[in-house]
């Protein structure tokens, strides 16, 4: 019980963070509701410092997981302070003389909350709490985009990304119940028991390939894969522009932690019979995804819209580390999951960087949000043109970024994994991407301005915008601090899925409650579990 | 299936199945008695004033008459939100409540002291969601 509560400390710091800030946005007092910005900036650097010092401890020993949930936690809480940044003045169009009109407190506690469901993903260790760390994440952000801005679009993409995530919600939960129907039991170390029996028979019964494709298609829409993409331009587009930053990574992130998480419950074996039709789902997916994502941002003249799709062909690109798995080209960087984690993270810092640039040209209400609107703009502002230059040079993959590494680790994965094509999809869709990408960088430093810019002073969206163009390099001259996560993970993962019995999920959490609570269903799952589960 | 169920019976205190049965009669015949009675006595002992607004379908406070489509006071809206606050409260603490002391749930017994926390953690965070909604002024119905 003990090891738990200290396991979910950064969590805990988040959630009390959001509860304090809430309480501040009811103050009277301006100042009061303008310094919600800064205190939860201060409880995602505790939450950050608490995760790095529960990862040094070790104090959820035996957990085999824990660099996994280590890694989420960093960052979900980093690149959270750097989503914050870019919020600053948020949400637009309030009223801040009258208290009962002012949103600013519920902004930030919403953020918060989301982001300690981030942070809570690779935590789990039970479908269920799986589904509510998923949904954790998800409400506060419908309720971000339709309040983020008071104008039509807004409400409009507001309601669209509920009523489409409700959908999503719905069928991996369905997807769920198919795997709690296979398995008899929600929890992960009984589930991973029986793929694990089910497999070795060499015949998966059509009941869990049912529930993993469910999954797939449900956790694809989150991660804005290509069939299920048609949300995200529109709900981008609308939402306020530090909303659709924190869209950009929250969802995703969440995604690609839960997508892992299920399939370590299947040891990441399912390449015989008639489960294969799984993993070559996701390779459909990748491929369609980069497609889709490239080819659509070429007709782009909306800034937001663009980098919409640029976003959808980053999943892309993550999905081909996924389908390629953990054990290909075995303890490096370029193993399948660590490639897609070192990305995950690096695009997460990049496109919040160019976001929060974008944030600062547009101006009051995100006025400007054609090419023409920012053409010119290096002149006037060269500093923010300079950040989001670097973080646009980082999304293409130019060498000396994060961006580079990231892609050259997801081609290194691909070629170890043997999936050459998709090696040459991924470099083919790159060179798409820098054409849309060096549109913008080109509006910016050769054209000439059409008006006068209004931009958004403000010292801290400078600093969100600097933070994130600092790091995009200084990570792609210095990849080690992050790949030694990603890699660790990665490790983490394959150590689990190579010794289930001995190294398993164990439960971090009131062993002795699941314990009496499930009774194991499967007789040879039994003594596994109770094994596991006893400290 | 009796047979199956009659230890557990025994534990509960209960000496044959029939006997759940009896007592959920008479907790029907008791909720239906009380909603009887209820509409009875009000009638014999309520004061009688006639009249087209008295006579009419009780709604809520909405007009009964007129097109369903209407707009609702988004107060009714708040209200209800405001009732989940308590009602998710009771919901989680009838149920901690009865089986503290347990001696059938040992598990909880040994882990008093988390548990008593965790519903105290529980209780504060609905107390903000309150505070909150009482700074938002939705208890001001004006």
């Amino acid at each position: 019980m003990t090891t738990n509560i200290n396991g979910m400390c950064p969590e805990i710091i988040m959630i009390c963070g959001a509860l304090i800030v809430m309480l501040m946005g009811l103050s009277r007092n301006d100042t009061v509701r303008r310094s919600t910005l800064g205190v939860a900036v201060a409880s995602l650097i505790l939450a950050f410092i608490a995760a790095l010092r529960i990862g040094g401890i070790g104090t959820s020993a035996g957990w085999t997981l824990w660099p996994l949930a280590t890694y989420d936690t960093l960052l979900a809480s980093g690149v959270g302070i750097l989503t914050i940044l870019c919020s600053a003045g948020m949400p637009f169009g309030n009223e801040p003389e009258k208290p009962d009109r002012n949103y600013r407190g519920e902004y930030f506690a919403l953020m918060l909350t989301s982001l300690a469901g981030v942070s809570m993903i690779g935590k789990t260790t039970n479908l269920i709490w799986l589904f509510l760390a998923l949904e954790l994440v998800s409400i506060p952000t419908y309720i971000m985009v339709a309040t983020g801005r008071s104008n039509t679009p807004a409400q409009e993409a507001g309601i669209k990304y509920f009523f489409l995530g409700a959908l999503s919600a719905a069928i991996y939960l369905f997807g769920f119940s198919y795997l709690y129907g296979f398995a008899g039991s929600t929890s992960y170390v009984a589930i991973t028991a029986a793929f694990h029996a089910a497999l070795a028979t060499g015949h998966l019964p059509y009941v869990a390939i049912i529930g993993l494709i469910m999954v797939v298609i449900g956790i694809a829409y989150k991660i804005a894969a290509a069939p299920l993409h048609y949300y995200a331009p529109d709900v981008y587009q609308g939402a306020a522009t530090p909303v659709t930053a924190f869209l950009s990574f929250a969802p995703k992130a969440t995604g690609f932690f839960a997508l892992i998480m299920v399939f370590n419950l299947t040891g990441w074996r399912l390449s015989g019979g008639t489960a294969r039709v799984v993993p070559d789902l996701l390779i459909v997916l990748a491929v369609l995804t980069m497609f889709v994502g490239n080819v659509l941002a070429l007709l782009q003249r909306n800034i937001k819209r663009m980098l919409a799709y640029s976003s959808i062909s980053h999943s892309g690109y993550m999905l081909v580390g996924l389908a390629v798995g953990p054990f290909a080209a075995g303890n490096s960087p370029a193993s399948g999951i660590s490639a897609t984690l070192f990305y995950l993270g690096g695009y997460s810092i990049m496109t919040v960087g160019a976001f929060a640039a974008l944030t600062y040209m547009q101006g009051k209400s995100d006025a400007a949000e054609d090419l023409d609107d920012i053409a010119g703009i290096a002149g006037e502002h060269p500093f923010m043109a300079a950040c989001m230059a670097v973080c646009l040079f980082s999304l293409i993959g130019m060498p000396g970024t994060i961006g580079f590494l990231g892609k050259l680790f997801i081609v290194q994965s691909a070629l170890a994994g043997g999936h050459a094509v998709l090696a040459v999809l991924v470099v083919i869709n790159a060179a798409i991407a820098a054409a849309y990408y060096l549109r913008i960088v080109a509006a910016m430093y050769i054209r000439e301005p059409w008006s006068p810019f209004a931009v958004r002073q403000s010292t801290t969206l400078k600093a969100g915008a600097l933070l994130g163009a600092v790091l995009t390099v200084f990570f792609g001259i210095f990849p080690a601090l992050l790949f030694h996560q990603s890699n660790s993970s990665a490790a983490a993962v394959r150590s689990l899925v190579l010794n289930p019995p001995a190294g398993g999920i164990v439960e971090p959490v009131s062993r002795r409650a699941t314990g009496r609570l499930l009774k194991s269903p499967l007789p040879a799952v039994a003594p596994t579990a109770a094994a596991i589960s006893k400290p | 299936m009796t047979t199956l169920a009659t230890p557990q019976l025994a534990v509960q205190g209960f000496s044959s199945l029939y006997e759940i049965w009896i007592l959920l009669g008479i907790l029907f015949l008791a909720g239906l008695g009380f909603g009887v009675a209820n509409v009875i006595i009000s009638h014999i002992l309520g004061p009688s004033r006639k009249g087209n607004v008295k006579d009419s379908v009780y709604e809520s406070g909405v007009n009964p008459v007129g097109t369903t489509r209407d707009r609702f006071n988004v107060r009714f809206y708040l209200v209800a939100m405001i009732f989940l606050v308590f009602d998710v409260e009771v919901l989680f603490l009838i149920p901690w409540i009865s089986s503290f002391n347990d001696s059938r749930h040992p598990w909880l017994h040994a882990a008093h002291g988390p548990l008593f926390l965790s519903v105290v953690i529980f209780t504060v965070i609905l107390l903000v969601a309150y505070i909150y909604a009482w700074g938002k002024g939705v208890f001001k119905w004006d």
